[in-house]
């Protein structure tokens, strides 16, 4: 029995090696998104790595008015670089990581508990282009709850929602050049 | 240590942020010849000569977004017409000239 063991563990160990040795040099890029199985597995690996018990936390901040617009601040100062003021990752950061930013207003991040989304902000994703936001603090969970709280409500924000949000947002002085340039045409005051 | 490693982590994301806007993202501004739902044909004026101009074609995509002023619309709430100025946004490595992005005048 051990030996027939032995002789399966072994042949597993040359098929890895055969494999990894077949990649060597084949190059790589991270142009295209994942294969639809690789995303399927790399979710799986995700929700099955979630402690049960951080998967169970309910958010303790009571939806409110107040507290989604706290959260959308947060989101349109920090979040939207990446997730696009409406989540849907349309925007060139997000479009170009691997994987691309989720749709996060569609049923694969609507249907994650409170407190995957939570853990899934503090601890960030590895691998992917998401980061660990959490630095311990009481204060830094309560801004990650109001930004669980939006992530709730992107898929019902209102055109003049996100038209308060694009004001919101971080703009470097190249952008606001560029805006400038555009607008500045578009009004016909250039070429 | 973290901290640190945060503090310096996060310029250095942003400035490769902003070098991947900007390396793949081109700005074309013209005026509108024709829009049709899956394409808008505009006449794009050429950055150091304005007299010039060259008929160029986009692809309106599902991903494509519509800007008036600062509010988003879809395409047919645009109200498009012809011959008025438009911008329109494409990422630069994509085949098929992709608008990512149009924007109007708020008031035409």
């Amino acid at each position: 029995m051990r030996r027939k063991a032995a002789w399966v563990v072994g042949g597993l160990a040359v098929i890895a090696v055969l494999v990894g040795w077949s990649l060597h040099g084949t190059g790589f890029n991270a142009r295209n998104p994942p294969a639809w199985i690789e995303g399927r597995v790399m979710l799986g690996l995700r929700s099955w790595a979630i402690p049960p018990p951080a998967h169970r936390l309910t958010n303790p901040i009571a939806p409110s008015d107040a507290a989604v617009r706290e959260g959308m601040a947060h989101w349109a100062d920090h979040c939207a670089v990446c997730h696009d003021n409406d989540g849907s990752g349309n925007v060139a950061i997000g479009r170009h990581l691997y994987p691309p930013a989720p749709d996060m207003r569609l049923a694969a991040t609507q249907n994650l508990s409170d407190g995957d989304l939570f853990y899934i902000i503090e601890q960030g994703v590895p691998y992917t282009g998401m980061p660990g936001w959490g630095n311990g603090t009481p204060e830094g969970q309560e801004s990650t709850w109001h930004l669980v709280l939006f992530i709730r409500h992107l898929p019902k924000l209102t055109p003049e929602e996100l038209k308060e949000m694009t004001s919101l947002n971080p703009v470097s002085p190249a952008d606001q050049k560029r805006k400038k340039d555009i607008d500045d045409f578009l009004n016909g005051r250039g070429h | 240590m973290q901290t640190l490693m945060r503090r310096l982590l996060l310029p250095v994301t942003l400035v490769m942020a902003v070098a991947i806007v900007a390396a793949h993202e081109v700005t074309y501004k013209g005026t509108v010849i024709s829009v049709e739902p899956a394409k808008l044909q505009v006449k794009v004026i050429d950055d150091k000569d304005d007299k010039k101009t060259t008929p160029m074609t986009f692809a309106i995509t599902d991903k494509t977004k519509i800007f008036r002023g600062d509010i988003e619309l879809k395409l047919a709430d645009a109200k498009i017409v012809k011959d008025e100025r438009v911008a329109v946004t494409i990422n630069h490595d994509e085949a098929g000239y992709k608008a990512l992005e149009i924007r109007l005048a708020k008031n035409r």
